[in-house]
């Protein structure tokens, strides 16, 4: 056994603790702590007083652990010392609700799950299963962590570690280390039973403004007093889940990474590439102390005389001076493929090996606030992505500005990039934070002739140098304009590039066999969503004919819709009958009341 | 052109401020300087503690002495800064483009009776209607709104009452009876990115909830008396706040209501009703139709 850890379980009875010895004694596992009698909230509270070694693993009665369990716990130590720092962390578990992507993340089979996960890095979480928990005994208690005296039982009690660990300012978290059989799926009606009476509502409300407390066994809502949204109102209670995220920040401390952004501009939409210039500041500006920038706009194709390109490239230099802009011009290449041949030329320009690369179109944006939330996760090794908002607008040729732009908001999906090997593209490009060396070895090893279908391309074969992570965070916006290529006539440039690309992937053994066997198995379902695709899409022209009918015939009062009541008030009642997604909705149509 | 812009900010959002806003002031055009006021609303310590000249701007605070609301923010830096002609009420996390103040004025100094002139917000704009040919528009943003401070000064300018949310909705609302025009100009363009636009947490209750609920009810009993405020808490009762937000909500409310109760003359009525097109309220919380596309 090692010296700095202790295995505790707690035992319903003397005749689990019998069992359980004659069962390490079988395995030879090392011997644990077998307590029974006080309830769970003593249990933890005796062990942060009591336990002298360093860490202590304390598990329910029913978890078996693999054989190799101390060696796990030694790895677990490590691997969360280096992802948070030493002195950092408080808890890892085995099963959680990760931070940010609120996504349950499960390292235990049970009765309610046997996917094998496929996570490998210590995740930090908001809501924790206590069927297996590694405390830092050592931070813990400097931090004096303690559990509430005003709770007691068998509920809960993970949930109040979690709270009081981030409470103290130490992370939890989970990591496949912890991988264990947990033999019960626990009990959900007594759990119910206890968020709706216990006092595990009070000690919430007397802490946090939330009325959601997200739990493995569902969300607890809590009545809570509103004074916090009034102002001298002396009410010192915190939003938990912005608690977390600030004690997350400060562990993830890392070097200040890089960020290439690479951007190819025929320089015949100066309008539209403005809106990126200042998309560009903001994103700068706001993560200057986080993050190092360099745009690396490349202009190829252009059709302009050498004088003009170089008189806008000039402009551009003088107005974003403040900015760290590299401009590559590319003689015109004969048309071909400079979609690809701006990336390639822009790669030739990366300094930092372990700089991340994100390839934003001219006509397209960055969310200046987003990368502030991904950036603790750049190890220079994973693909990241987040979320793209897309923005359907009308641009007229000249204009500064768009005549109409409307965002959209679940337009794109992302997280579906695993769907690509249906032959569907599911990922904007400025979606992904590509690692450098990702994008490096693609454009080494594989020829990328041919236009559009890039970003599809780039996305599939990178799959296979890192692991992709998805997180809902928006980090960029996509515009689908008139002029652009997606509504573009003719296809036979699609169609070369889309063929060439394709066989490029079938090819180069990009789709691994066993991913091949398992998604022929959803084939039938796919096809049958295309099919519904395709009915609904023949329903749609109807739908765009019919529009402006209906809108002539709604200003000719041929059809009267008394949607509104000029100035007389509450005649008619308005849908609005749920505040949250009113209010929501309200955000995402810009329809503030103020400020 | 010198140009005064009030900016109400906080320890928590003064980083955007210099970041965002004063770049985008620096590269204004035709503006031969800008004074920039910023409100420390929770008159507490200094916010701002940067330079006070950097290139055509100059940078100053004031404060109260205690934490201030929307309004009452811009109507003591009215008061102390007492400008000219007219005064920009911004938001501290945005970015103008470099024509937004020259047009802005333009706009205003088109016609003495127009009292706000707002801008379009992009890329996430606001559906509000507005006249595409005369750019009237039922109530201005305080996002972005260019004031007359003649105007301001006649109506007294912002209603303290409110505390937050909706003041921008009733300052339009008393332009118009007063026989003033508030108008949109998309010419007039500022950004303001952000990702976090989607990002109320859904766990929780934000100000803009409780406030924005609260001065619901305040202005249907402002502009419709006892009946405006009967109809405005039906429609507060259907939604699905929980009780004890709605109670807290409604307490906050009879208290403001207690020292302030609206009584309309009929000739107020009168003018209320006469300006329907723009003072109106079409369900909980929303004061103008959808723009159309």
């Amino acid at each position: 056994m090692n010296n700095n850890l202790t295995i505790y379980r707690l035992c319903r009875d003397q005749a689990t603790i019998n069992r359980i010895m004659d069962e390490n004694k079988d395995y030879g596992l090392n011997s644990s702590v077998l307590i029974t009698g006080p309830d769970y909230f003593e249990f933890l509270q005796n062990i942060l007083t009591d336990c002298k070694t360093e860490f202590a693993l304390v598990c329910h009665d029913d978890v078996v652990l693999p054989l190799s369990i101390d060696r796990r716990v030694q790895e677990c130590i490590k691997k969360a010392d280096q992802e948070f720092g030493e002195e950092r962390w408080g808890v890892v578990g085995n099963a959680g609700i990760e931070f940010l992507t609120n996504e349950v993340v499960r390292f235990v089979r049970d009765p309610h799950s046997a996917i094998i996960p496929a996570d490998s890095r210590p995740i930090p979480v908001v809501a924790i299963d206590g069927n297996t928990l590694l405390l830092n005994l050592k931070n813990l208690k400097n931090k004096e962590v303690k559990m509430p005296k005003i709770l007691s039982g068998f509920h809960f009690y993970d949930t109040a570690l979690l709270i009081e660990t981030y409470r103290s300012g130490l992370i939890v978290a989970v990591d496949p280390t912890l991988y264990v059989y947990h033999l019960s799926g626990g009990n959900q009606l007594q759990f119910d039973k206890e968020a709706k009476k216990g006092n595990f509502r009070k000690y919430w409300a007397s802490l946090f403004v939330n009325h959601t407390v997200l739990t493995l066994n569902g969300l607890v809502e809590i009545e809570i007093e509103p004074s916090y949204l009034i102002p001298g109102s002396g009410d010192g209670r915190k939003d938990f889940y912005q608690l977390a995220e600030e004690v997350i920040d400060k562990a993830y401390n890392k070097e200040k990474p890089f960020v290439y952004i690479i951007t190819r501009t025929q320089l015949r939409r100066i309008n539209i590439l403005e809106r990126l210039l200042v998309a560009y500041r903001m994103t700068t500006n706001f993560n200057k102390e986080d993050i190092n920038f360099c745009l690396l706009l490349v202009v190829n194709n252009t059709g302009l005389d050498e004088e003009k390109t170089k008189k806008i490239v000039e402009e551009i230099q003088t107005k974003y001076s403040d900015l760290n802009i590299k401009i590559i011009i590319e003689k015109n290449n004969s048309k071909k493929f400079p979609r690809v041949n701006a990336i390639s030329s822009a790669l030739r320009e990366v300094d930092d090996q372990n700089s991340y690369i994100w390839i934003v179109d001219d006509d397209d944006f960055m969310l200046p606030e987003g990368l502030k939330k991904l950036e603790k996760f750049f190890d220079g090794k994973t693909i990241l992505m987040g979320n793209v908002l897309c923005f359907e607008e009308k641009w007229n040729d000249f204009d500064q500005y768009p005549t109409s732009s409307i965002a959209k908001v679940n337009f794109f999906n992302p997280q579906n990039y695993h769907k690509g090997v249906f032959g569907d593209n599911h990922v904007p490009v400025t979606a992904v934070l590509f690692p450098f060396k990702v994008l490096e070895k693609i454009f080494k090893k594989f020829d990328l002739e041919g236009d559009y279908y890039e970003d599809y391309a780039i996305v599939m074969l990178s799959r296979n140098y890192a692991e992709i992570k998805f997180y809902p965070v928006y980090i960029s916006g996509v515009s689908y304009h008139g002029g652009n290529t997606v509504l573009e006539n003719n296809r036979t440039h699609w169609n070369y590039s889309l063929i060439t690309f394709l066989s490029e992937m079938v090819n180069s053994g990009t789709i691994k066999k066993w991913e091949y066997d398992s998604n022929i198995s959803r084939e039938p379902f796919e096809k049958e969503l295309m099919e519904l695709r395709a009915r609904f899409s023949r329903w749609h022209s109807l739908i765009r004919i019919a529009r402006p009918i209906v809108r002539f015939a709604k200003k000719t009062k041929i059809l009267k819709i008394s949607n509104s009541i000029l100035g007389e008030p509450f005649k008619k009642q308005s849908n609005f009958s749920n505040p949250k997604i009113s209010s929501n909705q309200a955000k995402k149509k810009g329809n503030k009341t103020a400020k | 052109m010198i140009v005064e812009i009030f900016c109400s900010a906080s320890e928590n959002e003064i980083d955007k401020v210099e970041k965002w806003l004063i770049p985008s002031l620096l590269l204004q055009k035709n503006i031969r300087k800008i004074n920039l006021t910023i409100i420390n609303y929770k008159g507490k310590g200094t916010v701002y503690k940067g330079i006070s000249t950097i290139g055509i701007v100059s940078i100053q605070e004031v404060s109260g002495k205690r934490q201030l609301g929307f309004g009452e923010a811009h109507n003591l830096a009215f008061d102390k800064i007492k400008p000219k002609d007219y005064f920009l009420i911004i938001n501290p996390d945005v970015y103008l483009d470099e024509n937004s103040l020259e047009r802005a004025i333009s706009t205003i100094k088109k016609e003495e009776k127009i009292a706000i002139v707002e801008a379009r917000q992009l890329p996430f704009e606001h559906p509000k209607e507005f006249d595409i040919k005369t750019g009237e528009t039922p109530w201005a943003s305080g996002s972005f709104m260019l004031v007359r401070s003649s105007f301001f000064e006649k109506v007294g300018g912002f209603d303290p009452n409110f505390w937050m949310y909706c003041e921008d909705v009733d300052l339009s609302w008393r332009a118009w009876l007063n026989g003033y025009k508030v108008i949109h100009n998309p010419a007039i363009v500022f950004y303001h990115f952000t990702g976090n636009y989607f990002g109320y947490d859904e766990t929780r209750y934000y100000l803009e909830h409780f406030w924005s609920a609260r001065n619901f009810l305040y202005l249907a009993n402002k502009y419709w008396g006892e009946s405006g405020e009967r109809n405005a808490l039906k429609l507060f009762e259907k939604t699905e706040y929980p009780s004890n937000f709605k109670s807290e909500v409604e307490k906050s409310y009879k208290l403001l209501k207690k020292s302030k109760q609206s009584v309309l003359t009929t000739q107020e009525y009168e003018k209320i009703k006469l300006q329907k097109s723009r003072i109106k309220i079409l369900g909980f919380n929303r004061y103008h139709k959808f723009k159309e596309i």
